[in-house]
């Protein structure tokens, strides 16, 4: 502006029109240069109009999920749920239900009877609130041949008029919950741990997104959000679980987690309930009387992988 | 010009400038593209494939839960040519069932359900097997896979066909056909009494809600025990997964020396006519 102000003071001497011309073309220089500025400023801070949906301060300044008190929990779920409805037009009830005493989970699979029908990964992605598109399952059925259980010779994507097929049995592959993750080695920010009753949970607030994880997990069964998740309204779960099936966002990882909103209330799974054979079953293992005990005392299970020492507690068996 | 008008003209442009950018921002002119929402309306799933319902609902159930029973008519049993069958209404025109009735759930196939009553008779072999004429065989029985098991008299008690009769005698009402059932296969019996055979739904803590069991017949049709073949949910769509769309299934080598993706499209049609010549 200083230079602006110079030709109020123009030299008389001088031919007052010429330096006119030359005050109002670089006048007009300057203005198209600031003006592309001031654009160039306001494009640059437009996405700030949006800032909403890059998650609000308080989700920024939350602390970890061990480290909060009861208190900043329910500040956390409160927020979770204002989050929800907004974006769903459905008022969720989420919730932060801990381990239980006692209680560790366990998974059987009776590969004899298991079908193929994947209703258990339908049932599945109703429950836990995947994004339908892009499509997020976090159950692969594999078609497998008669003789091997190379699951190099697996096919997940079989589509016949009708199953099962004959020489063929269907092996269903989730998370495993090792007893030995390791994912959770992977993890550089401890967004992902083992909780007590034995089910690796995923904070979706603290996940950065570096897919280590996914990398490192030997049963494919972790899953990314490379867009964002898209979720029919009407087709929300509003049955939560902070760890569990609350919306994701673009860019965290998400795995089965033994439905945890459900089974830290007691019920079972959704896959196990909606199974038409029956062949999924779930239980407390340190209870002698469930059925899960009573399948691994009688029947010869195996796990997947067992050389990589991951320790599942995700066992087959064939009866 | 008077340079404070100058002044004041640049100042008002750029002032002009600068509001109609604003509003240009405002209405999302320059913001990037909105990313396609779920499109309302379009089905992402059926939802057959999250029903938690049973493939076939058994007899004793339709009793317990009140269920549908019509079609179930006394000629299932009773000779529609024989003694006539008198019915007993009390004042207010309801049925009154016979003590020897009562509990007992009327056979839900007859023959007369297709045919003309009188039209069937029943033939029987030495051995008091029901001869199936040939158009009734495959679906109707196949109780064990050499149809050792296709006589009516195995299980169902001769002139009351809805009770049943286990091989030692032990006369059995229809709701307690699991009985029936674990009279030949105990080991299963016993598995499904443990718990692993047979579908469990609602708790696996006990102590927090009622975990429900199903009985054999909820899922196996005694004539024909077989587990029904179903139509399976479609595969895992490749275009609206985004993680491990391709790749997972294909060999590394493929891609390696595919590298083009028509090529690689040949392969996958290749694979796929590979399978329809397996299919019989």
């Amino acid at each position: 502006m200083s230079e602006s102000t110079n030709p109020s003071n123009p030299s008389p001497s001088r031919s007052g029109g010429s330096s006119d011309r030359m005050d109002r073309r670089s006048f007009l220089r300057k203005s198209t240069v600031a003006a592309s500025g001031l654009a160039a400023l306001a494009a640059s801070l437009s996405p700030l109009r949006k800032l909403e949906d890059y998650g609000s301060l308080e989700e920024f300044m939350q602390k970890h999920y061990k480290e909060l008190s009861a208190e900043e929990m329910d500040q956390v779920l409160k927020r979770i749920e204002r989050e929800v409805e907004r974006q769903y037009d459905v008022r969720p009830h989420v919730q932060d239900l801990k381990p239980m005493d006692g209680v560790e989970f366990v998974y059987a699979l009776n590969l004899s009877h298991c079908i193929g029908c994947r209703k258990c990964v339908y049932a599945c992605m109703a429950e836990n609130n995947q994004s339908r598109d892009p499509e997020i399952q976090y159950i692969r059925v594999l078609e497998m041949p008669n003789g091997t259980t190379d699951l190099e010779q697996g096919d997940h994507r079989y589509d016949p008029e009708t199953v099962p097929r004959k020489g063929h049995y269907y092996m269903p592959i989730q998370c495993q919950q090792c007893e030995n993750p390791p994912c959770v080695k992977a993890c550089p920010c401890r967004a992902t741990w083992q909780e007590a009753d034995g089910i690796t949970v995923i904070d979706y607030d603290w996940c950065i997104g570096c897919r280590y994880c996914e990398a490192a997990c030997p049963y494919w069964a972790r899953r990314f959000n490379f867009k964002e998740p898209h979720l029919p309204k009407d087709q929300v779960n509003p049955n939560m679980h902070y760890l569990g099936n609350r919306p994701r966002k673009k860019g965290v990882v998400e795995k089965c987690h033994f439905c945890i909103q459900r089974t830290r209330a007691g019920k079972y799974p959704a896959c196990v309930e909606v199974c038409p054979t029956g062949v999924r079953k779930f239980g407390n293992i340190l209870d002698p009387e469930s059925e899960v005990s009573y399948i691994l005392r009688n029947k010869r299970v195996f796990v997947l992988k067992e050389a990589v020492g991951t320790m599942p507690r995700f066992f087959y068996y064939f009866d | 010009m008077k340079p404070e008008a100058k002044i004041s003209t640049v100042l008002t442009i750029l002032g002009v400038a600068f509001l109609g950018l604003a509003g240009l921002f405002l209405l999302d002119t320059f913001s990037g593209k909105e990313i396609e929402g779920p499109k309302p309306g379009k089905v992402y799933f059926s939802e057959v494939f999250t029903n938690v319902a049973t493939v076939r609902q058994s007899v004793g159930e339709l009793e317990e839960t009140g269920g549908d029973m019509s079609g179930l008519d006394c000629y299932a049993c009773h000779d529609r040519f024989g003694e006539e069958i008198k019915l007993k209404q009390n004042e207010e025109g309801e049925l009154i069932v016979s003590k020897e009735h009562q509990g007992l759930v009327f056979a839900r196939m007859n023959c007369e359900a297709c045919h003309k009553s009188g039209e069937v008779e029943l033939k029987f072999d030495e051995d008091f097997f029901v001869i199936i004429p040939e158009e009734h065989q495959g679906p109707a029985m196949q109780h064990g896979s050499k149809g050792r098991n296709d006589n009516c008299f195995i299980c169902h008690v001769r002139g009351n066909l809805p009770f049943l009769k286990t091989p030692k005698g032990e006369e059995l009402p229809p709701e307690k056909g699991t009985q029936l059932c674990a009279s030949c296969h105990g080991p299963i019996y016993q598995d499904w009494e443990a718990g692993s055979h047979g579908r469990a739904s609602g708790y696996w803590k006990e102590e927090m809600g009622k975990k429900e069991r199903k009985a054999c017949t909820a899922c196996h049709d005694p004539h024909r025990p077989m587990f029904p073949e179903m139509m399976p949910a479609p595969p895992p769509n490749p275009v609206n997964t985004s993680s491990h769309a391709d790749g997972d299934t294909k060999p590394e080598g493929k891609n390696k020396t595919g590298g083009d993706n028509e090529t690689d499209g040949e392969k996958e049609t290749d694979g796929e006519k590979e399978k329809e010549e397996q299919k019989p």
